[in-house]
């Protein structure tokens, strides 16, 4: 972890002297930190997201004034640690969780270092290393920001995989509905990653339930072009494999033309128009009769 | 069904007769195909015997356009049987190395259910 944050500094890039410029800046800007939230705020009621964020709840408003109080002065302390870094993080965090557009929140750090830079600036006396102050302060903002964002990003892309991951699961309903009979109804786009996922899905299930006959019912695939036929075409071998006998049903008079104009060989594969053929053969590979 | 120039048709039970009269035109194929592979998902047709008996001349481009629809009419899960090829026919497809081991073939309409029993 120290590593990591040695690394940082490094990276924005952040040194000793720097930390001292911000110590320095902390001393000079102390006094203006109140005023400076009050403007902040002042500019930020000003903004569409504060009424939807805030409401007309003046406790939490005043609460998190209180916050930013004691941020601001975590921020002019300038002492880099894990702690500092899980600050920023925990703030990432709240935006994430509130779903608080990422425009709004680099507009509120653009006015703050403005407010900053100008206080800075009017300072009387002028100290004689402003310039570098204010370079080190923009730094500063910088890295906060940056992890700001960063967590932000993170809990996103943590949220997109498990939805794709539930897609993924609900994409692929293995369902049997006879006793050695396994259904697998397709709907949407096949790809490759798909393709995987429900090779092996099948195959589990088919193992597990000890499936005779597997029917791939197409009729909800938006498109079959060569890959997709012959990503089908290995999923229906594979459960043959498996000593299962396969069937794909589903299959329209477009589709059948595609697959034939395509020069796509489906060898020995059973295939039906429909599901309802599909499960008469179904049961017929499984000596089953069913009678009115 | 809609009607196409030289082809008639029967439906008899679940069997589809598709009978060629005169000479095969590949366009005219083509506009066949979609509407017999329509007209089999609509009628639940588990059979099609193609009849060529009244084909006298079948050049190697309109086989292989008749064979292209028997395998569009498999995939939709009817099985197909050519019936009817005359002699003619049969020498100049095998002169010219046709893929013929792939059809199911009858000799006549009477044939239809033996060739039924031994279908690829």
């Amino acid at each position: 972890m120290d590593n990591d944050i040695e690394q940082l500094k490094e990276k924005f890039p952040i040194t000793d002297t720097d930390i001292e410029l911000m110590s320095q800046a902390g001393k000079l800007l102390s006094d203006f930190i109140p005023e400076f939230i009050d403007l902040w705020y002042a500019w930020l009621t000003q903004q569409k997201e504060f009424s939807l964020f805030f409401g007309s709840n003046s406790s939490n408003l005043k609460r998190v004034q209180e916050l930013q109080a004691k941020h601001w002065q975590s921020f002019f302390a300038a002492n880099i640690n894990d702690n500092y870094i899980k600050e920023r993080r925990h703030i990432g965090e709240v935006h994430a969780y509130i779903g608080l557009p990422n425009d709004i929140y680099f507009a509120g750090m653009s006015i703050a270092s403005q407010l900053l830079a100008d206080e800075l600036w009017n300072i009387k006396p002028m100290p004689a290393n402003v310039g570098d102050i204010a370079n080190s302060l923009t730094k500063h903002l910088f890295l906060d920001t940056y992890l700001v964002i960063d967590e932000i990003t993170r809990i996103q892309n943590t949220r997109l995989s498990e939805s794709h991951k539930a897609m993924m699961e609900m994409s692929t309903p293995v369902t049997p509905i006879w006793e050695g009979i396994l259904l697998l109804p397709l709907l949407g786009i096949l790809d490759s990653s798909r393709t995987q996922d429900i090779m092996n899905k099948s195959l589990s299930k088919i193992a597990e339930e000890r499936t005779k006959v597997f029917i791939l019912d197409i009729s909800g695939v938006a498109s079959v072009d060569t890959a997709v036929a012959n990503q089908l075409i290995k999923i229906t071998k594979a459960t043959q494999l498996m000593g299962c006998n396969a069937i794909i049903s589903g299959i329209s008079p477009a589709i059948a033309r595609t697959i034939i104009e395509l020069g796509v060989n489906v060898g020995e594969i059973k295939t039906t128009s429909t599901l309802r053929d599909a499960f008469e053969i179904a049961l017929k590979f499984i000596n089953v009769t069913v009678s009115r | 069904m809609a009607e196409h120039n030289g082809v008639s048709m029967s439906q008899m039970n679940d069997r589809l007769f598709v009978i060629f009269q005169g000479d095969v035109v590949p366009e005219t194929l083509s506009v066949l195909s979609t509407d017999l592979l329509e007209y089999i998902q609509t009628h639940r047709i588990t059979l099609v015997i193609f009849d060529l008996s009244a084909i006298a001349v079948l050049d190697l481009t309109e086989f292989n356009a008749l064979q292209s629809i028997a395998c569009m009419i498999k995939l939709m899960g009817s099985e197909i049987i050519f019936t009817g090829f005359n002699p003619g026919i049969v020498a100049y497809l095998i002169s010219v190395d046709a893929d013929i081991l792939d059809i199911n073939i009858a000799s006549g309409l009477d044939d239809i259910d033996r060739a039924l029993k031994h279908l690829k």
